[in-house]
């Protein structure tokens, strides 16, 4: 707003007021002049602060509104003179005031109405006061409020009927009564849904607004009661409505009063007073917020805002619930305070309070996107599988993940950090060497790696494969040196199993090939021989004695139809022929019909992949021998199912049980040979309850 | 005059089959044994001129039964090693024995024995 506005404005009221003082001075009735110079001071009062208000803040109409206000309450004053027609005119424009009232009382402290209804509640206003101040003028031929007798009457009276305009004015105060009712309802909600800061701008200016409105209400209802009641609300009426704009100055001279608020701010970030704090506390918004920008943000992907620990938030422009300040430094984007709406009214203020935060929003930035690193790389760290720890150059854990917080069985990770690390990691009779070759690497610390087998808290034992390297500081000595550990305990477990089955494995085909070369040797090869003696024998006694060479060539044929016999059976240990030819079912039938008790079959039909067929048929064979050897059973069964792409084999017994699959190479060794198809052997034998020999073999590999 | 011999093997069949050529072939078979205990309870109680010896035995082998009988005080049996094994299988381990000889098995006859004590 120009100058040249506010100067028209000002003038526009001096000429209004010397108008109206002129004719009052000359046509005014008694005791009018103190009353008028009252008005017009009050008048002054709405038109200045209004111009002041529009001047500050141009696109905010509540500097019109109160202006207007001033404006046209100036004409009231013509109703004080003895003239009809200017009584006329002043009767009628002067309630119009009403209009730009409600209407300020409505839309401050924006100047915007915050719904149709509110925009129609002056316009209504206006309409109710006019239409029953021409009603009056019509028909009441004493048309001036207060029962006066110097009053002029009506210029426009047509009918000297006051019964129809005292109807009217009743209608349109029961009406005005509602209107002024509602009006204070509205202005009650906003004060109760109003934020603190909010109340701080609104209340001056709604008490003031409210009390107005209802010594309004209070005068239409004494109007009809006591003539000495409706003066004294109209005193307060007049009060109250003439302070409006105090009320309205007032407010801003809080918001001028807050601005010491800034060194107030200044002297709170010097003490240390967290940020957010001291900015909550200097535009006296206990909600505020402030959130940061980082061009990078590590594990959250790409650049954007979060809050003051780190952790990611969302594009403050889309909060509803906050206005908002971004805060740039260098042209480049530091930072956001949300702030609560109201504040939007006191927008410099709010500048003057980020700009000082400046340099702390910035400090504070760097610390965000630091807890935001930090928070990253301990997720990380705590995900990782594997083992981390950091430990000073005395030998001390200074921070552990979860991992190897596990590994150590400590359910606590103040109870690792600051042990030394070989109390945690290392047993007891290494840890002196461990302590030796520590402090032997101090002060470089070069990057190692080494195998380690403890016992942790729990009593677990573990296998532990460290890689460690320094951590230096700024001046290149070492600060940490940061352990990466695998826990290798399982796969060395299952090396140490894998290599003892398979040593098992050869120990047990050697075996076999030595017990084959012992069968072989002792059966059919003693045989063999005895028939080669036998047939030199009966070679030299051919000639002279007949009959002794028939005898030992009969002998000489049985020992070669046992050693034939032999011979089948070891044929038939190495690997009996009707597996390969036949498959499972008819082997295990020849099993069982060598087998000395009655043995139960159910095998399923169906070839199996060969390795699967020989290690189920061989589980069989040694589970019968057994049963056979050991047992006293008087019968026994074998199942083989196929189920869930597995073959399951069962071999069970009635006899005396206790059969312990821990001694005895036959059971073990079966045992290898399904593991080596990924199978599963179990052996039940509870004394007294028979034995059940079960192996469950997957059918996948092939 | 054929030799007495003590037959000294863990196989019975073998043993009757030995005696039985043995004998066919004029030779007086004094005793059996076993094992290689057996063995030398009988050639103190027999006196053997000749042991025909299994390499093979339960309790130890013939290569130390006949180091037992060399160790011996008074004469010493001549010892024929058998085998149902081939003379390669054992090396030079027959040849370094105190033995006489080395007759497998199944070439046993009075014949072998005869030329190994000549």
């Amino acid at each position: 707003m120009s100058r040249l506005t506010l100067a028209l404005g000002v003038a526009l009221l001096v000429v209004e007021i010397a108008a109206s003082a002129a004719l009052i001075a000359i046509d005014g009735r008694d005791q009018s002049l103190a009353t008028t110079g009252l008005q017009f001071t009050a008048c002054a009062a709405f038109v200045i602060s209004g111009l002041v208000a529009l001047a500050q803040r141009p696109e905010n109409r509540t500097g019109v509104y109160l202006a207007a206000t001033g404006y046209i309450w100036a004409f009231g004053v013509l109703t004080l003179v003895t003239n009809e027609w200017l009584f006329a005119i002043g009767f009628v424009l002067g309630d119009l005031v009403w209009i730009p009232f409600t209407a300020l009382v409505l839309a401050y402290p924006t100047g915007r109405f915050a719904s149709r209804l509110e925009r129609t509640i002056p316009i209504a206003a206006g309409v109710l006061v006019t239409t029953t101040s021409i009603f009056k003028l019509l028909f009441d031929p004493t048309p001036a409020p207060t029962r006066c007798d110097d009053c002029p009457g009506s210029a426009i009276l047509v009918a000297d009927q006051p019964a129809i305009s005292d109807t009217v004015d009743g209608l349109t105060s029961v009406v005005g009564l509602g209107l002024i009712a509602l009006v204070v309802v509205i202005l009650y909600r906003r004060w109760r849904n109003a934020t603190p800061a909010s109340r701080r701008v609104l209340w001056p200016v709604l008490a003031v607004g409210a009390t107005t409105l209802l010594a309004v209400g209070l005068v239409i209802l004494a109007d009809r009661i006591s003539d000495s009641a409706a003066r004294f609300f109209q005193l307060i009426l007049f009060v109250s409505f003439a302070a409006m704009p105090f009320a309205f100055l007032f407010g801003i001279l809080r918001t001028r009063l807050a601005r010491s608020s800034v060194s107030q701010l200044v002297v709170a970030l010097d003490r240390g007073v967290p940020l957010r704090d001291a900015l909550a506390d200097a535009l006296r918004d206990p909600g505020l917020e402030i959130v940061y920008w980082l061009d990078w943000r590590r594990g959250l992907g790409g650049a954007g805002w979060v809050d003051a620990r780190g952790h990611a938030v969302g594009d403050p422009a889309s909060d509803a619930l906050h206005s908002v300040r971004f805060v740039e430094r260098g042209g480049e984007r530091v930072a956001a305070v949300l702030y609560d709406p109201a504040l939007d009214t006191e927008r410099e203020f709010v500048d003057a309070v980020t700009a000082a935060a400046g340099m702390a929003l910035q400090n504070e930035r760097l610390q965000a996107e630091l807890r935001a690193e930090v928070n990253f790389m301990s997720t990380v760290t705590n995900t990782a599988p594997s083992l981390l720890v950091n430990v000073g150059t005395d030998g001390r854990i200074r921070n552990i993940n979860i991992a190897a917080l596990r590994a150590t069985g400590l359910d606590d990770e103040e109870r690792a950090r600051g042990q030394y690390f070989w109390d945690v990691f290392i047993d007891a009779d290494e840890r002196e060497e461990m302590k030796a070759r520590f402090h032997a690497a101090a002060p470089d610390f070069p990057a190692a790696e080494y195998e380690n087998v403890f016992t942790n808290a729990r009593g677990e034992r573990l296998v532990i494969y460290w890689r460690s390297a320094p951590v230096h500081d700024e001046h290149g000595n070492v600060a940490s040196i940061v352990s990466g550990g695998l826990d290798i305990t399982d796969r060395k477990r299952h090396e140490q199993e894998l290599r003892a089955s398979r040593a098992r494995l050869v120990a047990a085909a050697d075996e076999a090939r030595q017990e084959l070369e012992r069968n072989l040797h002792d059966g059919a090869q003693q045989r063999l021989v005895a028939l080669s003696v036998s047939l030199r024998l009966a070679e030299s006694k051919l000639a002279e004695d007949p009959a002794a060479t028939s005898s030992i060539l009969a002998g000489a044929r049985q020992e070669l139809a046992q050693a034939l016999s032999e011979l089948r059976e070891i044929a038939r240990g190495i690997h009996p022929a009707v597996l390969t030819d036949r498959g499972l079912g008819p082997a295990v039938e020849g099993l069982v019909a060598r087998a000395p008790v009655p043995v139960e079959v159910d095998v399923c039909p169906g070839r199996l992949p060969p390795a699967v067929e020989a290690a189920s048929y061989y589980v069989v064979a040694e589970a019968l021998t057994n049963v056979a050897k050991y047992s006293n059973a008087s019968g026994a069964s074998v199942e083989v199912t196929r189920e869930d792409g597995r073959v399951v084999i069962e071999v069970t017994d009635d006899g005396s049980g206790g059969a312990d699959p821990a001694r005895g190479s036959g059971l073990r060794g079966l045992a290898d040979r399904v593991a080596a198809l990924d199978g599963v052997l179990s052996v039940e034998s509870t004394l007294g309850q028979g034995t059940r020999v079960r192996a469950e073999i997957p059918l996948a590999q092939e | 005059m054929p030799p007495t011999v003590l037959i000294v093997d863990d196989h019975p069949s073998f043993r009757a089959s030995a005696r039985a050529v043995l004998e066919a072939d004029g030779f007086e078979i004094v005793g059996e044994a076993a094992d290689g205990a057996a063995a030398l309870v009988a050639v103190a109680e027999l006196a053997p001129e000749v042991v025909l010896l299994d390499i093979q035995l339960p309790d130890m082998t013939g290569f130390d039964v006949c180091k037992r009988l060399a160790r011996r005080n008074g004469t010493a049996p001549a010892v024929i090693l058998v085998s149902s094994r081939d003379v390669s299988d054992y090396g030079d381990l027959i040849d370094d024995s105190h033995a006489r000889g080395f007759v497998p098995k199944a070439e046993l006859s009075g014949e072998a024995i005869l030329a190994l004590l000549a």
